[in-house]
């Protein structure tokens, strides 16, 4: 396993956090402020919002169609729920690359993705009658972190790897169910709502938010869009440009070195997230993919600005080909996690692909790395 | 590739320039030795979000960093058997993070509630002398397992922000102003599970950062000894030393962690303690509850509990404080815990070159912040991590405690008439990697600017000498300290 040299990064990084200038001398500063701020638009509203959006709308799918197994519970019931329950992970884990910001200081992050789930608290919760009133607002006032989120909704409709057999699930359970999906739903919602602006949302949502006594005051895309301006966390457009870069390094390294390493060198199954769903494969690689989105700019099939344009400018006129390193080593990552196996945790012995795995996502990591170096 | 230092300080030195119009050469300068906090070996050159939560380059064992990291950020569960098992019975938050927000200081809160991510809170209920009541251990838990009580209900603490005027009228010289307040703490008495007596009182205080521990570590007990010698010879803002503190080797050493000076190496430090006691997670050298006997026996002694659990009160009594508690929580994993902890580096400082930063260091050196905030330090030799050893570091600080003189104005200064002096390292970071921008021990401070002015006592001079500073001059010397 390669190691990842941070104090080279830790060098380039600084130069491009320092607001420093180009090596290039063509007249390109104007243009490179311009080009900077298109990359930080795309980056926020066509990724960064676009992803939570989808987010949002999964999440109130899912916190429906929970609403209706509680109501008129059947296999076909927890089969759809299951299965929305899926397509809304998709959308959380293509988020890994922007956890800073409002997922980190609002505790979105802890709520919607609290990991272990507390299995022995969550049996103490369900033998209690009083749950069997649980609703959102009850649940987001009494239960805590460790019995919140995506894992704990994953406990009540999935088992093996499978969505449960209807028949197997207390009705107690589909209550809790829902109301920690309604908290899900809200709090998917503010983080679309702290990047995107409480008054920019669907009326819809802000509702649900009004109803939920949940309020923001920041718009946290602006902030980044706004880099260098008075009012702006981010004292500069290379600060912030070296955000998205850091952002994405971050889960790259915590892909290869922590979840897929953590399990493979304990071989405790108990480390893998997905305990019921074994949904991690298909998380990995959309922590991977939310490096792309990042990368590219927007999201699949609505690709716009990118970073990726503008390092494939300076490869022209430099003649390297990062950009091209870059793409080619997304892929590499996806391709070496998918061929560990699925589901991860009966692989956690194939040390062989769980090593190439994380040789990938190392490699990616130090191409990213490469990006501060092109723009200084 | 690796960008080599000297092209470094030539893109640093030059950068003002080639923003404006190029030149087709510039010359080679080195960067300042300034601008490596955390000294050549444990400095990252990292600015965003993830500033305080960068491995330093002299760390060796990744992987164990990342795993101890992991500790840090999960949340600790209930029950056995599981990663990150064995939280409670009583405890005081189920996770590190939680009051560390992105790795700094916690943030100022106007409702306690330990559930709220950045709140680390921690609070204090002590006799009119500071003594710690013994019902409570030193960071009151308000959190337990079912069916035991946590010794007191969070819902009865009460946090009132109250407004302190000075005697100035909070009015610089110039005519602009500026606002203060600090925190009044209550707790009702029929939310305490636990017997107390008549009079109690209560302080709180926040977090520190964690960043640049293990290299504070690095400093020789006898620098540390030598700048308290040095200070005692002097006419003012003498510094205290903390009290010698003998550890489980034998060994003995000054108190240089928290703001009491209450620990006196990292091995022992706040941080080793806390994912202790902040989770009641056992482990082979800590076999037993953080936990105080009047508790164990007002929860042995209730007899729902008893039912409960369907134990005698002698089980429950004994359980609670048991000596020989199966470890939760292996050697190895705390070693990895604790490379983590003594492996984060320091953020490096920030456009030090920059013309007003430079007119704020000028004054910061000259209206007597240094005193106390003593700009750089050389480590001696670390033994657990070679590279920390014989760096010159830039935490601004003398790890002594001064007086700032709270008391005097009854501005409730809690348990805290004396703190040790904050390391100002990576603090302008606060806002984009923790949220906030609050400071001093009980985050009183909204700001560098009422932090500064909360200094009385033995900062008093300082504070008069900035208070008459122009606001360009006052604006500079926070740019410094947002820089450094």
């Amino acid at each position: 396993m390669r190691k990842i040299s941070y104090k080279k990064v830790g060098l380039l990084v600084m130069a491009a956090s320092l607001g420093l200038g180009f090596n290039s001398c063509k007249d390109k500063e104007v243009d490179e402020e311009q080009v900077f701020s298109e990359i930080l638009e795309s980056y926020v509203d066509n990724t960064v919002i676009a992803t939570y959006a989808n987010l949002a709308d999964k999440a109130l799918e899912l916190s429906d169609l929970c609403q209706q197994l509680k109501a008129q519970p059947s296999q076909a019931a927890v089969d759809v729920a299951a299965q929305k329950w899926k397509e809304a992970r998709v959308f959380w884990e293509q988020s890994e690359a922007f956890l800073y910001g409002p997922a980190d200081f609002r505790n979105l992050d802890p709520h919607i993705d609290s990991w272990p789930l507390d299995k022995n608290q969550l049996d103490q919760t369900l033998a209690r009658p009083d749950v069997d009133n649980l609703d959102a607002t009850e649940a987001r006032a009494t239960l805590g972190v460790n019995l919140l989120g995506f894992h704990a909704i994953e406990y009540v409709l999935f088992k093996d790897g499978q969505p449960r057999s209807y028949a197997e699930i207390p009705a107690r359970e589909l209550t809790y169910c829902a109301a920690v999906a309604g908290v899900l739903a809200e709090d998917c919602i503010l983080l679309e709502a702290s990047w995107k602006g409480i008054n920019n949302i669907s009326q819809a949502k802000a509702e649900i938010l009004a109803a939920a006594d949940l309020s923001i005051t920041d718009e946290y895309g602006n902030q980044m869009k706004n880099a260098g301006k008075t009012g702006s966390r981010y004292s500069s457009q290379k600060t912030a440009i070296n955000e998205i870069i850091e952002g994405c390094k971050d889960i790259a390294d915590e892909v290869g070195n922590s979840k897929i390493q953590d399990p493979v060198q304990s071989g405790d199954v108990l480390k893998v997230e997905s305990w019921y769903s074994w949904n991690s494969i298909a998380d990995f690689c959309d922590n991977i993919r939310s490096i792309e989105n990042a990368y590219l700019g927007g999201i699949p099939a609505q690709r716009s600005h990118s970073l990726s344009s503008y390092i494939a400018s300076i490869d022209k006129e430099k003649k390297t080909d990062l950009d091209g390193e870059i793409k080619s080593n997304i892929n590499n990552a996806i391709t070496k996690i998918q061929a560990i196996g699925s589901p991860f945790r009966n692989h956690l012995d194939n040390k062989t692909g769980a090593n190439e795995a994380t040789d990938a996502c190392d490699e990616l990591f130090n191409s990213l790395n490469k990006i501060s170096q092109h723009i200084q | 590739m690796m960008i080599s230092k000297t092209i470094l300080g030539l893109i640093v030195v030059g950068s003002a320039v080639l923003l404006l119009n190029c030149k087709p050469k510039e010359e080679e300068t080195e960067l300042s030795e300034e601008y490596y906090t955390g000294g050549k070996n444990g400095t990252a050159f990292v600015a965003g979000s993830n500033a305080y939560e960068q491995m330093s380059d002299a760390v060796k064992d990744v992987l164990a960093f990342k795993r101890g990291e992991a500790m840090f950020e999960n949340n600790y569960v209930t029950g056995e058997g599981t990663p990150f098992s064995g939280l409670g019975p009583v405890y005081i938050r189920s996770s590190c993070i939680a009051c560390h927000p992105g790795y700094g200081r916690s943030k100022r809160v106007d409702n306690f509630n330990s559930d709220e991510y950045g709140n680390g809170y921690l609070v204090m209920i002590h006799d009119a002398d500071g003594k710690i009541l013994p019902s409570f251990t030193g960071m009151l838990q308000t959190k337990a397992v079912a069916p035991f009580l946590p010794p007191v209900d969070e819902k009865g603490i009460h946090i009132t922000w109250k407004v302190f005027t000075d005697q100035y009228g909070n009015r610089y010289p110039d005519g602009t102003t500026y606002s203060l307040i600090y925190p009044e703490v209550s707790i009702d008495r029929n939310a305490i599970n636990v017997p107390v007596p008549s009079e109690y009182y209560v302080s709180i205080e926040g977090t520190i950062g964690i960043y640049g521990t293990g290299l504070l570590d690095a400093i020789t007990d006898a620098d540390l000894r030598a700048e308290a010698q040095s200070q005692s010879q002097r006419g003012y803002a003498v510094g205290k030393l903390g009290p010698d503190i003998t550890e489980a080797d034998g060994s003995t050493h000054p108190g240089r962690y928290t703001y009491g000076c209450t620990r006196g190496t990292l091995q022992n430090g706040p941080g080793s303690n806390a994912i202790w006691n902040i989770t009641n997670v056992t482990r082979p050298d800590r076999a037993y509850h953080y936990i105080t006997e009047p508790y164990a026996t007002a929860m042995a002694d209730n007899v729902q509990i008893q039912q409960s659990l369907g134990w005698t009160r002698d089980s429950i009594y004994n359980y609670l404080m048991s000596k020989n508690l199966p470890p939760e929580m292996s050697m190895s994993e705390f070693d990895e815990f604790m490379i983590w902890h003594r492996g984060l580096a320091v953020p490096a400082a920030r456009n030090l070159d920059d013309p007003k930063v430079q007119e704020g260091k000028t004054i910061f050196y000259s209206i007597g912040c240094t005193a106390c905030h003593k700009p750089s330090w050389t480590t001696g030799e670390d033994k657990y991590i070679a590279g920390y050893s014989n760096q010159k570091i830039w935490p601004y600080s003398d790890l002594l405690q001064h007086n700032l003189g709270w008391k005097d104005k009854n501005a409730s200064p809690g348990l805290r008439e004396w703190c040790r002096t904050t390391p100002l390292w990576g603090r302008g970071l606060s806002l984009i990697c923790a949220g906030h921008t609050d400071h001093l021990h009980d985050l009183r401070a909204r700001n560098f600017e009422e932090a500064i002015l909360w200094h009385f006592g033995q900062a008093e001079t300082a504070r008069e000498k900035f208070r008459n500073l122009s606001k360009s001059q006052r604006e500079a010397l926070i740019d410094f300290l947002n820089a450094i």
